[in-house]
């Protein structure tokens, strides 16, 4: 079996949207790293800035405290890399040194990272969720994107952080269950109450605009 | 994304699959259709494509990767001072086994009486001594120092 096929098949065991490219691509950069090659960590931070920031962003919102914690995640990568199996993605192992990073910062402030679960019915928040309502005045309206937005600030930090991580970084619910450490079920969880949850309020607030 | 039937009220399963409609649509950058779930659910999508996060600095990876060699680089040296304190302690400790076992009988025997005229010329020997001790010490503050 060739080093290609057997990428493939880590792949897909993985659950991952990871190409084998992608993971030969990853052996290549580590070992790069490790050995040393000028540049090569620059190259690590560059392609993985992204993710990692945007963890640690929705999880702590402080600008300040952002940079830091995205720096000290890099340098813990860059201090454990050898320790690195390659047992999933880089991107995932890199995502969830930042995951955890972001998360001790919060427990070290007493900050919960997420609401209680079961303090909403998910069946009571469809329920809420009637069907009719102005939906093309909806869609015109930027104030709505505003008033999302603002609610999106308001949910937890890990309810917004597994939001941004499967809406804007395109993260699969199995590699976000990785990188969080929960169950891919929480996640679909998560995002199903949160979704409903600020249909709600967009339904709310044009209810109270009418 | 998930495609499986994980929810076990039927319209909570509708529900989920709007939102992943939706969310797929927009990906696609499709229109707008007439249905009401997929609408509201766009709105949303949308907002969760766009969120209003802090900028990365621009010179951010540059930085990180120097503070990254520059802490290796430190660490390395602490390294470096450690195992130099050791072989000295080591050194240190084998000349003593080396004294105490082929010389311990000798040294206590012998005699450390000094010839009459020889005191100027050991005294000039202590003070050099004491001189030369003086500059390495010194030397080795500002070394240290600089390294700090």
């Amino acid at each position: 079996m060739g080093g290609g096929e057997q990428a493939a098949i880590e792949a897909d065991e993985l659950g991952s949207s990871v190409s084998p490219e992608g993971i030969d691509a990853d052996r290549v950069l580590v070992a790069a790293v490790l050995a040393g090659t000028h540049g090569a960590f620059e190259t690590l931070v560059r392609d993985h800035q992204r993710l990692c920031w945007h963890i640690i962003n929705r999880m702590v919102r402080h600008p300040d405290d952002t940079r830091d914690l995205c720096q000290d995640t890099f340098l813990r990568v860059h201090r454990y890399l050898h320790q690195y199996r390659f047992e999933s993605a880089l991107k995932t192992w890199i995502g969830q040194v930042a995951y955890s990073v972001a998360r001790r910062h919060l427990e070290r402030k007493r900050i919960p990272i997420a609401e209680p679960s079961g303090d909403e019915d998910s069946a009571d928040l469809v329920e809420r969720v009637a069907d009719g309502f102005d939906l093309e005045a909806a869609s015109a309206d930027a104030e709505m994107g505003v008033l999302l937005h603002a609610e999106i600030e308001e949910l937890p930090p890990l309810q917004r952080t597994v939001l941004t991580l499967y809406h804007l970084d395109e993260v699969p619910i199995p590699e976000i269950a990785r990188i969080t450490g929960l169950a891919a079920g929480t996640i679909k969880s998560h995002l199903f109450r949160c979704r409903a949850r600020l249909r709600g309020r967009l339904q709310a607030r044009l209810g109270a605009k009418e | 994304m998930s495609k499986g039937r994980d929810f076990s009220s039927e319209r909570e399963q509708c529900e989920w699959d709007a939102q992943e409609n939706a969310l797929r649509a927009e990906r696609a950058g499709s229109g707008v259709t007439g249905d009401a779930n997929a609408a509201h659910y766009r709105l949303i999508a949308r907002a969760l494509r766009t969120p209003q996060l802090d900028a990365i600095p621009r010179d951010f990876a540059a930085q990180t990767a120097a503070r990254a060699l520059r802490e290796e680089r430190l660490a390395n040296e602490s390294l470096e001072v450690w195992l130099g304190r050791g072989l000295v302690a080591l050194l240190v400790l084998a000349g003593a086994v080396a004294i105490r076992v082929y010389a311990g009988e000798s040294l206590l025997n012998l005699s450390f009486s000094v010839p009459e005229g020889a005191t100027g010329g050991i005294q000039a020997v202590v003070g050099w001594s004491f001189a030369v001790a003086a500059c390495v010490g010194i030397s080795s503050v500002f070394a240290f120092a600089g390294k700090r």
